[in-house]
């Protein structure tokens, strides 16, 4: 049991830098990762509701309740079309944010760049990893002797 | 310096922060989703039979139907996993020896075929035929590598569609089975049938997700460690008194210094008091610790042992960024940047252009500055459409104007006349006086004869000052400078 619990901690201990990854994001924009969970729960919401409400009319309609049917019918589609509405400019937002958030990274990262003493600069290991961030061009790109 | 190229390195870092953000937000989706479907095919499952035959209301009794919907999401979740875990390795092997191939390719499509200084030898050498082959071979390796991974792709898909498929069967049976045996409605059907297809969907979605969240966030660790360097450049609280006077004073107080992870000792206990408002040159052979002494004096490192002084107090109390505004410095691998020449002379600051104009004089680059059509605002090199590119001897004159500007209490040349040629490295010489006004000034320099006009020589030895004085002295003396001195001196007689 505990060789299971361990290979299982260590299969995901990854998520362990991607939870880190997220609090920069939420320090960064508090507003992405809410916009996000709103846009998988209106998501989830649209289909369930439509599977709810699709079940309701059936039923209805065996039960010969045309009436009720048809009032269940216009609220599948009016929900159908207020959280498409909603999902849509939530997933805009999103977009919009994503952008933002990936644009502020960079120019964290790069503030991090400028204010890194030299010596770190000189270790070539450090320099490696400047490289992998693409956020310190290739020398030649930027300037010249 | 075992650095990778750009290629390997852009090729390990394939994501970025709001990727991975978007991932964990697919994921969260499916995982409510699959919250969801759990709750209602639990409760399908709790639904009583009240009608049908035997065999009907056996496998809808609550227990059995529970107990099917468990059987037939462990042993889906084994195959899964186990041919899976197949799958990603073999995936993983393919991509570790990718890399490789394309560099090569990268290497000769941007160094061999489109550089025009290789040219000349590709031609004289009739290197055609090589070259042709060497690519055959990539090309082969790349499609070789790409057809595996359609394969890859393909088998991946025909697994999840599979399992997918197998599961849907189990669904629509066995809400079917709950509908024959009267324990749900027909309406429900549809409900539930649905429920269980997004079940099954959302699961594989989750499994579709984790490998690439994996993928970067084992990325973005290395930017998670660079982004917790500390800055190991400890910085005091005390401010550089501001001197009009520029009567500041630094000495070194036993210094030695090995850089980090080495242990050879570059400097070795250097002692030294820099002259007041001194024209001061340092000479030595390479590797003697000639630029190892500047940089400390600029506190782009900290020594090994000792300590340095600024007006007595010890550098390391200083504000840092206080204590580097008081050196204006050359250095051998000076940077200009693709900006406005105005911007590169005044760096930090708004362009004051008489006084940039000015310090452009005093270097003896004005005259080729005002000739550009925007002067001050022609933008450097050609990476903008009006840019210019300076010869290298102009280039060394904007930065020597870039450490005038400053206006700092003490000026650092180092090598400063490297890319001069005599006549230009001569006028600097004429001009140091009026350069350097009342500032100590360092100069540091391979060629002995530029050091004549300094008044104030120090000669360094294998890391250590092993003399000092003024040029008629330390020829005198006869001893490194003298050598130093009469070797260059040779070529010229």
């Amino acid at each position: 049991m505990r060789k299971i619990k361990e290979k299982w901690k260590t299969s995901f201990s990854y998520h362990e830098y991607g939870i880190a990854c997220l609090k920069i994001a939420w320090r960064l924009d508090r507003s992405v990762l809410p916009v996000g969970m709103l846009l998988s729960i209106a998501g989830v919401l649209q289909i369930y509701l439509g599977l709810f409400l699709s079940s309701e009319i059936i039923d209805t309609l065996l039960r010969e309740q045309y009436q009720k049917g048809m009032v269940l019918a216009g609220i599948l589609v009016g929900t159908n079309f207020l959280l498409g509405i909603g999902r849509a400019r939530l997933a805009m937002a999103q977009k919009e944010r994503n952008v933002k958030l990936s644009l502020s990274f960079k120019q964290m990262l790069r503030e991090k760049v400028l204010k890194l003493d030299y010596e770190s600069m000189e270790d070539a290991k450090k320099w490696e990893n400047l490289q992998i961030m693409n956020c310190v061009p290739d020398s030649r790109e930027i300037c010249q002797r | 310096m075992g650095k990778l190229t750009n290629y390997e390195l852009r090729a390990r870092f394939q994501g970025d922060l709001s990727t991975l953000v978007t991932y964990y937000q697919e994921e969260f989706t499916a995982v409510l989703n699959v919250a969801t479907s759990v709750v209602l095919v639990i409760i399908l499952c709790c639904s009583a039979p009240n009608k049908g035959s035997q065999t009907l209301r056996f496998f809808s009794q609550v227990p059995v139907s529970l107990l099917l919907f468990v059987m037939v999401i462990l042993g889906i979740g084994v195959i899964l996993s186990s041919v899976m875990g197949k799958l990603n390795l073999e995936f993983q092997n393919m991509q570790e020896g990718h890399p490789r191939v394309e560099q090569k390719l990268m290497y000769v499509m941007e160094k061999v075929l489109a550089k025009y200084e290789t040219a000349k030898v590709i031609r004289l050498f009739d290197m055609e035929p090589m070259i042709i082959r060497n690519l055959d071979s990539l090309d082969k390796e790349n499609r070789n590598f790409f057809e595996n991974m359609v394969n890859w792709y393909l088998r991946q898909k025909v697994l999840q569609g599979g399992t997918g498929s197998l599961f849907r069967i189990f669904s629509y049976l066995l809400v079917s089975i709950k509908v024959l045996a009267g324990a749900i409605s027909v309406g429900a059907f549809a409900r539930y049938a649905g429920a269980l297809v997004q079940f099954g969907e959302n699961v594989s979605q989750v499994l579709e997700l984790e490998p690439k969240i994996r993928q970067i966030s084992l990325d973005m660790k290395e930017i998670l460690e660079f982004l917790q360097l500390p800055n190991l450049r400890e910085t005091g609280s005390i401010p550089i008194e501001k001197r009009i006077d520029h009567e500041y004073e630094l000495e070194f107080h036993d210094v030695s210094f090995s850089y980090p992870g080495t242990e050879e000792m570059i400097l070795k206990h250097v002692s030294c008091k820099l002259k007041l408002k001194g024209k001061m040159a340092v000479v030595g052979e390479n590797g003697a610790g000639k630029t190892t002494f500047i940089k400390l004096l600029c506190r782009l490192y900290d020594p090994t042992e000792g300590y340095i002084t600024l007006n007595g107090v010890d550098i390391r109390k200083y504000d840092y960024d206080e204590y580097l505004s008081i050196f204006g410095v050359v250095f051998q691998d000076y940077s200009l940047f693709s900006f406005p020449i105005g911007e590169n002379v005044a760096v930090g600051e708004a362009v004051a252009k008489e006084k940039a104009w000015n310090c452009l004089e005093k270097a003896g680059v004005k005259e080729v500055i005002q000739k550009m059509p925007k002067g001050l605002e022609t933008p450097l090199y050609h990476y903008e459409e009006d840019g210019v590119e300076l010869s290298g001897g102009e280039a060394q004159k904007v930065a020597i104007a870039r450490a005038l500007y400053k206006d700092a209490p003490f000026v650092i040349l180092d090598e400063p006349t490297a890319a001069l040629d005599p006549i230009s490295e001569y006028e600097i010489y004429k001009r140091f006086d009026e350069m350097v006004e009342d500032k100590t000034s360092i100069y540091i320099s391979h060629r002995m004869s530029s050091c004549r006009f300094c008044d104030d020589i120090m000669v360094f030895w294998q890391g250590q000052i092993v003399e000092r004085g003024s040029h008629e002295q330390l020829l005198k003396a006869n001893g490194n400078y003298a050598k130093l001195w009469n070797a260059q001196a040779q070529y010229y007689a």
